[in-house]
């Protein structure tokens, strides 16, 4: 309990210390702050890390607490010097609270009770449960017990092919944060290295209150913040096949929080409410790349994104966003794991036309799964309808640069999503019993589609609240 | 309906929908391998009684199951390749030179155990990949052959405990 409590203020600090540094702009929430400073520690400490092991420095107690302390130490002045300014929003938002009627302020209250249960159950399960996911074990918490034992993720455990079970090419960023437990207790257990995932959730559902809250009133956010906290395979659905939730020790709600956070900081930069959100972004994007492969589609459709959305020097800004971004994982990872063995996961050495060409009739399962998975209510409520319902209800403000944006990224990350499912070469023992002598596609989709899901479920629904009818008419004047 | 209201709709149906996880399961999560889903009940098990809790009830709720005889079962292998992994390791920190060989282990379950046991040295391929449990012994390796039951297996044993305290057992 003490490892993991250290190990979270640690990384808080360095993202306070980040945030009010580098990116300037402290004037929010004390929620979003806290959501904030959480998401980049977790990105900047893991990156840290990663990044001794780059530089052939083996990760110990020792080598990342004195890099942990140079960061601080070079932080903290310039963070020192920044005002504790408050956004005139957030006053503002704050008395727009306090004068609403009060079953409106109970009905805020209700909200925010319904997000903590959540994220609370979240907590909890990863506390008192060990890593109980197949892929979790065989994957993140591999690589972490590695990383404990051996000081480093560049020797046999991903060199070796015997040791091919952990995938040896996945950019292993949350393994690194689930050794940094260890790495203050001085001892392995996966139980405690383990209970560090649900925080990430705790910190997606704090930085999508304080976008939402700053863009269309306290209310809202604290809708969002429900909306997200109590999602089932967030909060609360852990068994497989899917098991994505925040108590599982899986990568996804960690790059489902980086995703949202990125986009949200790239829409305050396109709004111009924040002066350095590109800089945000684009370090998030990076951190979303080192976190899972599916961050790479992001790294694309951030720039896109910009491109479509942004109202000036539009090429600049893309470039300069998912060109930092990008580098941040070529630099940690992507240049390294191409001497890795290779997987049947390896999907960019798929980009051929006889690969495409002869997948595409599979887009008849994948379509309708897909319809299926949305519409799946113990996964995800009524998530997914409402998403849908909203952007109809929304019609011609999705149009505006914000979920204009948004709605670019989604796009790119599920048009990603199909084209892996094309082309894939995927299969397993199960699915050669299951599906002997057919496409073993189906159950790779019942394994993954939800996993996939719950990386944009969070920048959906805050699409949904941009553009709804319930939503918009709170808006301040430059947010869409 | 002022927007107030709307959003108090709104709001309401989110708290009903929240509740889905009260929503009783049709059946058992499915376990292709016949091995995969009891594993996360038993990881649970075991550490809810290394905090001194001795009874099935979290496992059992934790896949619905309602037959106690089925969680002490898949509980008593669990417990035992826990054991093991432990044991073996600190077995190879008075001896470096101890090292694993798994035979005729299925995949999965390999893969689990190598998790546990790491940073003991293995060697030994999968069932799948042609090991048996009549693979020759490497000399000084510690064998490791399959722990767990499958499904399959657990029924038939509830079923013969069955015929035993009936007494038709002998037939």
């Amino acid at each position: 309990m003490t490892a993991l409590a250290v190990a979270l203020v640690v990384c808080l600090l360095v993202g306070v210390l980040v945030d009010r540094a580098l990116l300037g702009d402290p004037g929010l929430g004390p929620i979003e702050r806290f959501g904030r400073g959480l998401a980049l520690g977790f990105g900047v400490v893991g990156a840290l890390s990663m990044a001794l092991d780059v530089a052939g420095v083996g990760v110990s107690a020792v080598s990342l607490g004195v890099a942990v302390l140079v960061v601080v130490g070079l932080l903290a002045r310039p963070a020192a010097t920044v005002p504790a300014r408050v956004a005139p929003h957030a006053d503002e938002d704050r008395r727009r609270l306090l004068g609403l009627p009060a079953n409106v302020q109970a009905m805020h209250a209700a909200l925010w009770l319904l997000a903590l249960s959540g994220v609370a159950m979240a907590v909890w399960s990863g506390w008192v449960r060990p890593t109980f996911q197949f892929d979790a074990v065989t994957r993140w918490m591999f690589k972490a017990k590695a990383l404990h034992y051996e000081g480093t993720l560049l020797g046999p455990i991903s060199h070796d092919p015997y040791y091919g079970l952990t995938h040896q090419r996945y950019p292993p960023l949350v393994s690194h944060v689930a050794n940094l437990p260890a790495l203050v207790s001085g001892t392995y257990d996966d139980r405690i290295g383990s209970a560090i995932f649900p925080w990430f959730a705790v910190a997606l559902v704090a930085v999508v209150y304080g976008a939402v809250r700053r863009r269309c009133g306290a209310l809202s956010g604290a809708f969002a913040a429900a909306w997200i906290g109590t999602l089932p395979l967030l909060a609360y659905k852990f068994t497989s096949p899917a098991g994505a939730g925040a108590a599982s020790a899986m990568a996804d709600v960690p790059l489902g929080m980086f995703v949202a956070a990125a986009s949200l900081a790239a829409i305050d930069a396109v709004d111009g409410r924040r002066a350095r959100g590109h800089l945000e972004a684009a370090l998030l994007v990076g951190f979303a790349a080192l976190t899972k492969n599916e961050g790479l589609p992001f790294v694309a459709g951030i720039g896109l994104a910009f491109l479509v959305a942004a109202p000036r020097a539009r090429l600049r800004r893309a470039l300069g966003v998912a060109g930092v971004g990008g580098a941040v994982y070529l630099a940690l990872w992507g240049l390294l794991s191409t001497g890795l063995p290779v997987t049947d996961e390896h999907y960019l050495g798929r980009l051929h036309g006889d690969a495409v060409t002869s997948g595409l009739g599979r887009l008849g399962i994948i379509f309708p799964d897909l319809g299926a998975e949305l519409a799946d209510f113990r996964s995800w409520n009524l998530t997914w309808l409402a998403v849908i319902a909203l952007l109809l209800l929304g019609g011609r403000r999705i149009l505006r640069p914000a979920p204009r944006l948004l709605a670019v990224v989604l796009a790119v990350q599920v048009g990603a999503y199909v084209f892996a499912y094309v082309v894939t070469s995927w299969t397993s023992p199960a699915a050669e019993i299951i599906h002997e002598g057919e496409d073993p596609l189906p159950l790779l989709i019942k394994l993954t589609l939800g996993r996939l899901l719950m990386h944009i479920a969070p920048v959906a629904i805050v699409l949904g609240l941009l553009v709804s009818p319930l939503t918009a008419g709170r808006e301040q004047p430059r947010s869409c | 309906m002022d927007r107030t209201v709307a959003t108090q709709v709104v709001a309401l149906i989110v708290v009903l929908a929240a509740l889905v996880r009260w929503i009783p399961g049709d059946a058992p999560e499915e376990d292709p391998l016949g091995r995969g889903a009891p594993l996360a009940a038993l990881q649970l098990d075991a550490y809810l009684r290394e905090l001194g809790q001795d009874d099935d009830l979290a496992p059992r709720a934790f896949l619905r199951w309602s037959r106690r005889d089925e969680a002490q079962l898949y509980r008593r292998y669990w417990h035992r390749r826990l054991r093991d992994a432990r044991s073996l390791y600190e077995r190879w920190l008075e001896d470096p030179d101890l090292f694993v060989q798994f035979k005729g282990v299925p995949r999965n379950e390999q893969w689990l155990l190598m998790y546990d046991i790491y940073p003991v040295p293995m060697t030994g391929v999968p069932l799948e990949e042609g090991s048996t449990e009549d693979d020759p012994t490497e000399p000084g390796a510690e064998v490791i052959e399959s722990r767990l039951m499958r499904a399959e297996d657990i029924q038939r044993e509830l079923r013969k405990q069955a015929r035993d305290a009936t007494g038709e057992g002998g037939r």
